[in-house]
């Protein structure tokens, strides 16, 4: 996206919407109808820009869309990232019984989202959990999930 | 070293009849894979250390060294050929350079230091490793040997007898050969290249230019910048011969700015041509003059294209034009211009010395002989892969690239970088070519191939 | 002068060669939008609004009637679907940045855009 040159319409201003709706869409924002909007948009791009690269820009997302639609429905309707890579669309939680307590991820979470004490096994409330991963990646037991 | 001027192609024949074999038969030659992947990993320092222990063991006069450009496999960087036996010894470390040298000075092989696969076995012979057996190395073999800074390697190998042959045969045959050898634009068009070269040959117009692209923007993709810093005379060469069949004079080859040790070596090696009267008046006595300038890029993704290209090249910015009237009539300083790529130029002296005939018999119908791919992400042999067209992307992903570690799934493949599309694991049994690519919705584009697992998510990855 | 034999929106013409399309096109009567374009600026190429349908044999695509010339026997459709639908994009794309698009400024809107965009070409719908 940062590389038109931004001399025609189509690859300048048409590639910043195409990034705004999916961005919409791995936000949890996405709306039915959203995947027709980019497609007729794409095509609008490619067939309109002077050179190759607003030509194939959208080429990665018609060919995810042909091949892949499950996941942007997964975003769109159930706001759900199967990968579980759309930091916004996981949730996190501790299994209660690989969690030995040892509050190294409460420490670490930077909202105060994990509760308990030592020796108990923790929790994480979701209301205020930013989805940072931190907890995660710090507990050494594999207790912190997410999906 | 010194280059006698050539004025005939009987002095190319005696200069390498000098110059012996790529590797004196009587000495064992340590190879190090010393491009910028290589030098990333730690090359100079293993250059070093080799060199190190060939004096500490009083070897001088049993053995050389070689520094070349990338031979491809980057995941093993860096390592160690040694020649003629033909072994490697992969992630070489400090310690073990003594070692290497020793046992190979004496004929043997430190198995414990050779290759093992994901599987376990190991292969001490290169030619064994299941990452090279279904490749064709034709056009990228060569880096192999060659030291880019030393025109002498090159010529060794039967470097420039495709530039004698192309003068023999005339322009217009050179022309026609391409065209019965199918070569399609290595850039990402897939453009025939004989009908670009037919209409600059045929324009009205002089003098005429010719571009070599060397501006590789995809991320990920990296075959040319090799090529160029590992072989730059094969470029060179196959520059000349398509050069004289358009009957351009004067070339350019537009350098993207990131890439310093290409630089480097394309312009030791267009001096070393020069002195060599390879480039400059009267080529080998032919009567053809044709000269090279490198240009070095501005920077951006967009100036690949033909037009910015020319453009950033006369100084302006690098923004495309339409290009209603063509390049070929009115291109650079509204010239007669040819734009190739770099891997399309190296193919060329393969052409002319085989034919076209046994050129047209690797690949599929409609996308002829081998493409260079770097093949990244997920995969657990990565690296830059020279295939035939028509390899179907399994053989790719799982014979060659050793299929997707930690015991994930294969997901998808983005082919053709950045602008390419990604195809699903129901679509690994197609071949690769130029069509059947756009066909399933993406492109062949330069040929960065980019494999993800279940832990990428598509929408994202569309993002 | 030497001529080619082309037609826009079925009318059948013989052109000089090299001439622009814009310029047969308004000789013709015929409208075609424009924005970049403007007499004492050479033709510029850029804003995409007076894209065309070309079509040659089976070959078809879009170019902008400012700076593509007859140089071939080729067929101009000035209003096509395939045109109508792109130009409401590309104008989409225009007036989604246009001052009064409050959607515009600001972060945290992402796709209003986009939909600002969608919204923009609903309104212009019928009108080309």
């Amino acid at each position: 996206m940062e590389e038109s040159c931004g001399k025609c319409t189509p690859c300048r201003e048409g590639v910043r919407h195409l990034y705004d709706i999916l961005t919409d869409i791995s936000g949890g924002r996405g709306r039915e109808g959203d995947v027709e909007l980019l497609e007729s948009m794409s095509r609008a791009i490619m067939d309109g820009s002077i050179c190759g690269l607003g030509q194939t820009a959208p080429v990665p997302l018609l060919s995810t869309i042909r091949y892949f639609r499950d996941e942007f429905d997964a975003h769109i309707r159930d706001k759900k990232c199967p990968a579980g890579v759309c930091k916004e669309l996981v949730t996190y939680w501790i299994v209660e019984e690989k969690c030995p307590g040892c509050s190294l991820c409460l420490r670490v979470c930077p909202t105060d989202s994990i509760i308990g004490s030592k020796k108990v096994a923790h929790k994480i409330l979701t209301e205020n959990c930013i989805h940072c991963g931190a907890c995660e990646d710090v507990c050494k037991f594999g207790a912190v999930v997410h999906g | 070293m010194t280059v006698k001027r050539l004025t005939s192609p009987e002095d190319l024949a005696a200069w390498r009849g000098r110059i012996g074999p790529p590797y004196k038969q009587d000495r064992v030659t340590f190879v190090v894979s010393n491009g910028t992947c290589g030098q990333a990993a730690g090359s100079m320092d293993v250059l070093y250390d080799v060199h190190e222990a060939i004096e500490k063991l009083g070897a001088v006069e049993l053995a050389d060294i070689r520094a070349t450009g990338c031979h491809g496999f980057c995941a093993i960087e860096p390592l160690i050929l040694v020649q003629p036996a033909g072994v490697l010894y992969p992630k070489v470390k400090s310690d073990d350079v003594r070692a290497i040298v020793e046992a190979s000075l004496r004929g043997e092989v430190l198995e414990k230091k050779v290759y093992k696969d994901t599987d376990g076995a190991r292969y001490a012979r290169e030619s064994e490793l299941p990452y090279y057996r279904k490749q064709n190395l034709m056009i990228s073999g060569p880096s192999r040997w060659v030291d880019p800074l030393d025109i002498e390697t090159y010529v060794a190998g039967g470097g420039y007898d495709s530039l004698v042959k192309a003068f023999a045969m005339g322009g217009q045959a050179v022309i026609d050969e391409a065209k019965a050898a199918g070569l399609r634009g290595r850039g990402g068009g897939g453009f025939l290249a004989a009908r670009k070269w037919q209409s600059v040959r045929d324009a009205h117009g002089e003098p005429k230019y010719l571009l070599c692209n060397a501006d590789e923007g995809d991320p990920g993709a990296y075959m040319d910048r090799a090529l160029l810093e590992g072989n730059p005379h094969l470029v060179i060469e196959g520059m000349i011969i398509a050069a004289h069949a358009i009957g351009a004079t004067q070339g350019y080859v537009y350098v993207r700015h990131e890439y310093p040790v290409a630089v480097k070596n394309l312009t030791a090696a267009i001096k070393q041509a020069r002195e060599a009267d390879l480039l400059g008046k009267n080529i080998l006595g032919s009567g053809h003059d044709f000269d090279i300038n490198v240009s070095r890029g501005g920077g951006a993704f967009v100036c690949g294209e033909s037009t910015a290209l020319m453009a950033s090249i006369e100084g302006k910015p690098g923004e495309p034009r339409p290009k209603y009237v063509h390049t070929a009539e009115s291109g650079l300083w509204g010239k007669p211009s040819n734009l190739n790529n770099v891997e399309t130029f190296a193919n060329v002296p393969w052409i002319v010395a085989n034919g076209a005939a046994s050129y047209a018999k690797i690949g599929t119908d409609t996308s002829k002989g081998t493409k260079i791919f770097s093949l990244v992400g997920k995969v657990n042999h990565t690296g830059l892969i020279e295939v035939p067209m028509g390899t179907t992307l399994r053989e790719i992903v799982e014979d060659i690239g050793g299929g997707v570690p930690d015991g994930r799934s294969f997901k998808a493949v983005q082919t053709g970088g950045p602008s390419g599309g990604c195809l699903p694991a129901d679509r690994l049994d197609m071949p690769v070519g130029f069509d059947k690519l756009w066909d399933a919705g993406t492109i062949m584009g330069s040929g960065g191939m980019i494999v993800m697992d279940d832990h990428n998510c598509m929408v994202d990855i569309a993002r | 002068m030497t001529t080619v034999s082309v037609s826009i929106d079925g009318r059948q013409l013989d052109v000089p060669y090299d001439a622009r399309v814009l310029d047969i096109a308004r000789e013709q009567g015929i409208t075609i939008p424009t924005m970049c374009e403007h007499e004492h600026l050479k033709p510029y190429g850029v804003c995409r609004v007076c894209l065309v349908e070309m079509r040659q044999g089976r070959r078809k695509k879009l170019v902008p009637a400012c700076v593509y010339t007859f140089r071939e026997p080729v067929e101009i459709f000035t209003d096509s679907e395939w045109v109508r639908e792109t130009r409401k994009w590309i104008l989409a794309f225009m007036l989604a940045r246009s001052p009064r698009e409050k959607s515009n400024s600001g972060h945290g809107g992402g796709a209003r855009r986009g939909r600002a965009a969608r919204q923009a070409q609903g309104n212009r719908r019928g009108q080309p």
